[in-house]
């Protein structure tokens, strides 16, 4: 006999959504970077509207969860650091906007 | 989040930033119609193959000079970001690119169009591409063309853009059909206007967007 939660059914959903994704911040640079092959933590900058600290603390996190890849070089002297959304990242946010979809539609 | 998250309109916004936030994409395309404006008129002073070439070359610098612009200019303050290159995006560009040199190719033989397509010898004979029907299929490429990339990319001026060199084209040409005009006034007035919104634009984004650093 299955175990009967307390939770209404509509809302386990998201009680399972990724929480690495559901963050704000976090949300708002896989999203940008789903739509480019690559950009560098300038762009990132500009189009989230977050710190330098913040946006570092951000993508750290991203990469430790292998959502996305951090590749660092030099162009001239100056450093410059690309970020590139991962095949798992990919799969990350196609999962968290299918659940949250469901979810919201459940909701009414 | 009250609002649905979109992805296509944050894809749209990082094409917005990334391509036409700068206004440099503005600058090189009123040059472009710019330098076709004046074209009748250096093509009397240097002869059509002298002309012709000097016109290659000027596109030649003008785009290496936006790409250099963009490398030392926009790159710092806007970053740098790496086109995703799907399939689709792929046959988008090469849609785009047929049908701006089929564009460019039509606005150039409407105007000069070569003399076996007369009907006679005559300098003064009309040549049979020179009809208004030529010019209002260029008036709906090039309205097509940038309207779909507006909607395409949510950028609402190149709509704008589009009509506007469109109908420029006809009316330099029904000037040229009735006053004998050589100069393209129209296409020259129409140029001008993305130039004086291309430097607006630019002076809004180095405004707007500082030098980033580290520290910032």
């Amino acid at each position: 006999m299955a175990k009967k939660t307390r939770i209404a059914p509509s809302l386990l959903d998201l009680a399972e959504v990724d929480r690495v994704v559901h963050e704000p911040a976090r949300l708002m640079i896989l999203m940008v970077l789903y739509g480019v092959e690559s950009a560098d933590f300038t762009f990132l900058l500009n189009a989230t509207e977050l710190t330098w600290g913040n946006l570092s603390s951000h993508v750290t996190k991203l990469e430790e969860a292998e959502y996305v890849k951090v590749e660092k070089s030099f162009v001239g002297k100056k450093p410059r650091t690309m970020v590139q959304l991962t095949d798992t990242g990919r799969r990350a946010i196609d999962s968290y906007r299918q659940t949250m979809q469901g979810a919201m539609r459940r909701l009414g | 989040m009250s609002e649905s998250i979109n992805l296509r309109d944050v894809q749209k916004r990082t094409m917005q930033l990334s391509t036409f936030e700068d206004g440099l994409w503005d600058l090189l395309l009123g040059s472009i119609f710019m330098a076709l404006a004046i074209y009748p008129i250096t093509r009397e002073l240097l002869g059509p193959a002298w002309n012709l070439t000097l016109f290659l070359f000027l596109l030649v610098c003008l785009s290496v000079g936006q790409l250099v612009t963009r490398h030392f200019i926009s790159g710092p303050r806007m970053g740098y970001v790496r086109p995703r290159r799907t399939p689709k995006m792929r046959l988008l560009l090469v849609v785009t690119a047929v049908f701006v040199l089929l564009t460019l190719g039509l606005v150039l033989l409407t105007f000069f169009s070569p003399e076996w397509l007369s009907s006679g010898s005559e300098v003064a004979t009309p040549s049979l591409t020179r009809s208004y029907g030529v010019e209002l299929i260029v008036v709906f490429i090039m309205g097509g063309i940038f309207s779909a990339m507006g909607y395409m990319f949510g950028v609402t001026r190149l709509y704008f853009y589009g009509w506007m060199l469109g109908l420029a084209n006809l009316a330099s040409v029904y000037m040229s059909h009735t006053a004998g005009w050589t100069f393209l006034l129209p296409v020259a007035i129409a140029a001008g206007i993305i130039l004086v919104i291309g430097f607006m634009q630019l002076l809004r984004f180095l405004r707007n967007y500082p030098i980033r650093t580290q520290e910032a």
